[in-house]
């Protein structure tokens, strides 16, 4: 099932504050002038951020109450500041599994890809729990 | 071999959450009222800071201490596995390995290796909250 899709710029500001606050202070990622002395095209979103957007594309879709049980990412190129990336995903597994106070939680796993105009930057897996209660898909704007 | 527990450099607090949130535009109240981290913010509150009082010299994250000849790393994949809610006032701390290195390779970036570390992060109770295995490639960029 995929689910509305998001668009989301990548600003020199958002890359900078993403990894400033969460403590990643390779200067490729904060310093232009640097991240082009080594090849890249300017600073880009680190690691932490892109999961922080995932994260948030996917809670905004499938429910903000669930319990992010794992996500993975992996890095295809960097995903630049001064691009617009439009973040898409699928449902790809629901399923009830015991948990461990004898009731079921709901397991759904969305794999996300992030995209520029050039094709796809970042791509990865969340997965979440919700309560066994029917979890709806919602479109939103989040 | 497992390293040192190693205590992260700030508590899981509001300021940081929120600007983060900020620049992803995360609406969610639990991160905004409910007093909750993103879980994307695992390993910053299992992270030293570059400088404090205490520990004016950098002590960098186990791939970075390898003694290996690139002086560049990029992320190339992550993963974090989660057990419990990460709420601010947490004080987190990480315990990391090696799991493994690869043999040299040449990528588009330079020749370099592919570092494989996990760390497993706890709260100040030591109950564990998740784990971050990651993989990143230490390379140099002069052999481009």
């Amino acid at each position: 099932m995929e689910l509305p899709a998001l668009e989301y710029d990548v600003t020199v500001v958002n890359c900078v504050t993403g990894a400033v606050v969460t403590v990643d202070f390779f200067p490729g990622l904060i310093d232009p002038d640097y991240a082009r002395s080594v090849g890249h095209k300017t600073v880009f979103m680190n690691t932490m951020t892109l999961f922080a957007l995932m994260d948030r594309f996917v809670l905004a879709r499938i429910g903000g109450d669930c319990f992010i049980r794992s996500h993975e990412l992996t890095m295809h190129r960097p995903t630049y500041a001064g691009t617009t990336v439009k973040v898409n995903g699928s449902v790809t597994l629901v399923a009830d599994e015991p948990s461990n106070d004898n009731t079921f939680s709901r397991v759904i796993d969305v794999v996300v890809v992030v995209s520029d105009a050039k094709g796809t930057t970042a791509s990865g897996t969340v997965s979440v729990s919700a309560p066994a209660a029917p979890v709806s898909v919602t479109t939103c704007s989040g | 071999m497992p390293q040192p527990a190693r205590p992260g450099g700030v508590a899981v607090n509001e300021g940081m959450v929120r600007l983060l949130c900020q620049a992803v535009q995360d609406d969610n109240p639990r991160y905004w009222q409910g007093g909750e981290s993103p879980p994307a913010m695992l390993f910053t509150w299992a992270i030293e800071l570059p400088w404090t009082p205490q520990s004016p010299v950098r002590q960098p994250i186990l791939p970075v201490k390898l003694p290996l000849p690139g002086d560049q790393v990029i992320n190339v994949k992550q993963r974090a596995d989660f057990y419990d809610v990460i709420r601010i006032g947490d004080h987190l701390s990480m315990v990391e390995t090696l799991i493994s290195i690869s043999e040299e390779k040449t990528t588009a970036l330079g020749r370099g290796h592919f570092v494989v570390t996990e760390a497993l992060i706890s709260r100040q109770d030591g109950t564990a909250v998740g784990k971050v295995t990651n993989t990143l490639f230490r390379y140099r960029v002069q052999d481009a």
